[in-house]
């Protein structure tokens, strides 16, 4: 038993060892579990890119975002060509990225809806979402006593009334892809 | 009499931050605590005036044109720099310029206009983004006019709007 233990933290680490979370330069992995290349280039490019796109992702994401990212800028490297250009490069593209938001789930695109804003094969489908009630409401309500979401509740969906994490609820659906 | 200092301690503290960003009674005035430091003198008087433009634009609503304005100072982004004018106009923002030095205030100029507009854009795409998660993107001439008794402050903290960020909906999760 302890020798198939053993062997099992064996596994585990040589599977882990080759996560994306482990390996690679500490200094850009603020990207790591974004979709966002993670481009080559010299130190300062990669330094650039990053607090170009942290500063975009900021000022145009939800508060999720606001509470990851924010403004970051070396200004020792006011006039380094690598850097400026990364910094340019990186808000671009994280620009396009965060506008383009809310990409559809694959199987909305396997099975087009066809309502909503949908166009073609449904993959620019932004209206369809499932309405499950979010998992503070319960707790919020119950600590206040009052619906609290009713009372931040007046445009479409209450600001407590989806789920935070999850945006998907379709059958079939592996997050969300 | 122990609560009394504390109330006083605990004030001091509040309004410290008054005296370094006058902007803080202001709408998104918080963004003007975000200004990186380390930057010359050029560079920080750049970065307020790129802020304040920014948040002076139809971007930020009509709220935001209210309380800033387009704010870029002609006499140092000309090819022919006023120094005199300047240097009358930010006695307080600019003192620490040797003004005797044309390569020193020819630097801080220069620093000025390189980030005027990384902060201009910076101020107006987050006063963007904060109206666009709240009531959606703001109207151009000719829609309907926006309707501020649609909305509530709340919104700013809904998941489901513009950005949704939760697993499922974006391609960052």
């Amino acid at each position: 038993m302890i020798k198939l233990f053993k062997a099992l933290i064996i596994l585990l680490f040589f599977t882990t060892s080759s996560c994306r979370w482990f390996s690679g330069d500490a200094t850009d992995n603020f990207l790591r579990n974004f979709n966002i290349p993670n481009p080559p280039g010299s130190p300062n490019f990669k330094k650039g890119f990053k607090h170009g796109c942290s500063q975009i992702l900021y000022s145009r994401g939800n508060f999720f975002y606001r509470a990851m990212f924010g403004y970051q800028y070396d200004t020792s490297l006011n006039y380094n060509k690598d850097y400026r250009f990364g910094y340019k490069r990186g808000y671009n593209a994280c620009f396009i990225s965060i506008i383009a938001s809310k990409m559809p789930s694959f199987d909305k695109a396997l099975f087009p809806a066809g309502g909503g804003n949908d166009i073609g094969m449904g993959f620019y489908n932004q209206t369809d979402y499932d309405a499950t009630s979010g998992m503070f409401d319960g707790i919020l309500n119950s600590g206040f006593g009052g619906d609290v979401g009713g009372v931040v509740d007046n445009v479409g969906g209450g600001v407590l009334n989806a789920n935070p994490l999850w945006a998907g609820g379709s059958k079939g659906q592996f997050f969300g892809q | 009499m122990k609560f009394a200092k504390i109330r006083i301690i605990f004030a001091a503290i509040s309004i410290a931050s008054c005296s370094t960003n006058p902007n803080w009674w202001k709408p998104n005035g918080y963004l003007f605590t975000m200004m990186p430091k380390g930057g010359s003198p050029g560079y920080n008087l750049g970065w307020r005036h790129g802020c304040q433009s920014g948040l002076g634009t139809q971007f930020a609503g009509a709220i935001g044109m209210t309380f800033y304005t387009w704010s870029r100072d002609v006499d140092i982004v000309s090819s022919k720099p006023n120094i005199e004018a300047v240097k009358d106009r930010y006695k307080k923002e600019l003192k620490d310029i040797n003004w005797n030095d044309p390569k020193d205030i020819k630097q801080n100029f220069s620093d000025y206009n390189l980030v005027f507009f990384d902060a201009y854009n910076f101020c107006r795409q987050t006063a963007l983004g904060t109206l666009r998660a709240t009531v959606g993107a703001p109207p151009v001439p000719g829609e309907t006019r926006y309707d501020p008794g649609s909305a509530n402050i709340g919104d700013i903290w809904k998941v489901g709007g513009a950005y949704d960020s939760r697993i499922g909906s974006t391609g960052y999760w």
